[in-house]
């Protein structure tokens, strides 16, 4: 049919009501896609919290990114404190290896001496023991009757390296009249501890 | 709030009659919600009563700003009138078809109202041009229209003025154009008769070709009731309800009138029909008259109107029927046929809706 129509000049225009319900239809799938992703998100950090019961009381229902920046700091906290109880462990581990070794160090000489104290003289000449530092003995082992087994001395390295000290000697052999004299240094590698 | 539905309010308004319609139109059905009517007397347009009426029927229907308003255009202040274009963007096409109205008839373009058809509309001539049905209207009056609407009466501002006449190209079945004869170009004439005009529309090729003023309308009768003394505010309603003249008193009288308007009808149709054969320029025009169509305000006035220019054999006996309705026509409407021919127009605008029948308004 013909569609005439000789006034084309209106403008159409909408009642408040209808302007509003479009501004709400409009602004619907806004509001739905940020209900679902709330409830995504309330969700995912319920399985979360379920899941690090330790990092339960540090999740809350409010944004991600605080949540994350104060489990982070929290993070940082705990290796920081572990990093120092690991220095804190260590540095009893090395005192009471010292403490071991040092004790071994010496209570095993007098072990040693009691054993072979019949046929042996014993004589030190100098002793260090110092932490942060090398032990070290300098002895005479001294028999009778030119014997050359030297019981106390092999005894006492065996000992040391039983106990896990690793050892190194400088031995010389005098002949003195009838005696023979064994003049010994032992270090043990004890610097470390 | 409309949203999920739109509404439609049609307002036809002239010299004797006002008429509302409220139409609601949802899920492809349009349904009446209200209608107002109300006829008077008067000898111009922007009377008194025009006016209340105006305001009544916009008191009863309640129009929002939201609704889609459907004004008529009186059939007085329409020119329409043809032009062969080339073919052209469709700005230029109104341009150009503005600058010969305004040329033909010494009205600056400025204080011009001028509308096309659609292309579809547009026949096409042996010479490759297109022949343009145009109507056109001064801006002034167009101007003190929408101000009297607007500003007296209270109406809300139209999207859609129709030329008046044109409400019956709505109303008609648009199926009985477009059916062909095999091997002829079909000639259709449309009588329309309206209350203070009548028209005669030209199809050929179930396109509109033209439209010719009739010389003579049911005013007629409305004069000749005022000069015998008949009352003429009774048989305007009698007319516009399509009752049985019979029913009214003055009976005799009537009759009368009736019988010599009807007979002058003829004769002035005949003599229109047969001027616009002359212009069409047609070998042997006569014969590829598929029909004279007849329509009315009212379903008894088209009948009878029918039937009166059947019987005083028109173009020697061609085949006179009744204007065919379209499909989905309301039957509750019979009494607002006039104002559904505007409905229809607004409707269409709006999208592809079928009437439904027409709710009971409330009291």
């Amino acid at each position: 049919m013909v569609n005439i129509n000789l006034y084309k000049k209106k403008k159409s225009k909408l009642k408040l009501t209808t302007v509003l319900f479009l501004i709400a239809i409009l602004l619907l799938p806004v509001l739905a896609l940020r209900v679902t992703i709330e409830t995504i998100k309330q969700s995912k950090l319920s399985d979360i919290r379920a899941e690090y019961q330790y990092a339960r009381s540090y999740i809350g229902t409010e944004d991600i990114e605080p949540m994350i920046n104060r489990i982070k700091a929290e993070n940082v906290k705990t290796v920081n404190k572990t990093a120092m109880i690991r220095v804190e462990t260590d540095r009893i581990k090395k005192d009471l290896i010292y403490a071991g070794r040092s004790t071994a160090f010496v209570g095993e000489m007098g072990i040693q001496y009691d054993r072979y104290k019949a046929n042996e003289k014993i004589f030190i000449e100098s002793m260090t023991v110092k932490r942060g530092q090398d032990f070290f003995v300098k002895y005479y082992n001294v028999t009778e009757n030119h014997q050359i087994d030297y019981g106390f001395s092999e005894g006492l390295k065996k000992a040391y390296q039983s106990s896990g000290m690793l050892i190194t000697d400088k031995k010389v052999t005098i002949d003195f009249m009838l005696v023979n004299i064994l003049q010994e240094e032992l270090t043990a590698k004890t610097a470390k501890y | 709030m409309q949203i999920f539905n739109r509404r439609l309010f049609v307002l036809e308004s002239g010299k004797y009659h006002t008429r509302g319609l409220l139409i609601k139109l949802a899920g492809k059905q349009a349904k009446i919600l209200k209608t107002f009517s109300k006829s008077y007397i008067e000898k111009e347009y922007f009377s008194e009563k025009q006016t209340d009426a105006i305001k009544q029927t916009i008191q009863v229907i309640k129009p929002d700003i939201e609704d889609f308003v459907v004004f008529n255009y009186p059939y007085e202040e329409i020119i329409f009138s043809t032009a062969e274009m080339p073919k052209l963007a469709d700005e230029q096409l109104r341009n150009a078809v503005k600058f010969k109205i305004s040329e033909d008839y010494h009205i600056p373009p400025n204080k011009l109202i001028v509308d096309i058809t659609k292309a579809t509309n547009f026949i096409k001539t042996a010479k490759g041009t297109n022949r343009i049905p145009i109507f056109a209207t001064k801006q002034e009056f167009m101007d003190k229209m929408i101000s009297f609407y607007k500003g007296l009466a209270g109406a809300p501002e139209p999207d859609i003025v129709m030329p008046d006449q044109l409400k019956y190209l709505e109303l008609i079945d648009e199926q009985f154009l477009k059916d062909e004869i095999p091997g002829q170009s079909k000639l259709t004439f449309l009588i329309c008769q309206d209350l203070n005009y009548s028209v005669l529309f030209t199809f050929t090729e179930n396109k509109l070709n033209d439209i010719t003023e009739i010389p003579i309308s049911l005013e007629n009768v409305i004069e000749q009731c005022q000069k015998k003394e008949v009352n003429p505010q009774k048989v305007l309603s009698a007319i516009l309800k399509g009752s049985e003249i019979g029913s009214l008193e003055y009976t005799e009288s009537i009759q009368e009138i009736f019988s010599e308007y009807y007979s002058k009808f003829t004769f002035e149709a005949e003599k229109a029909i047969r001027g616009a054969i002359n212009h069409l320029n047609i070998d042997n025009a006569l014969t590829k008259i598929e029909a004279v169509v007849v329509g009315s305000i009212n379903s008894r006035l088209t009948m009878d109107l029918a039937y009166q220019i059947r019987e005083k054999e028109i173009l020697r006996g061609a085949n006179v029927i009744q204007m065919p309705l379209k499909k989905d026509y309301p039957t509750d409407a019979e009494e607002m046929r006039t104002i559904m021919g505007l409905a229809y127009r607004g409707v269409r605008e709006l999208g592809k809706y079928k009437f439904i029948q027409k709710e009971k308004v409330k009291a």
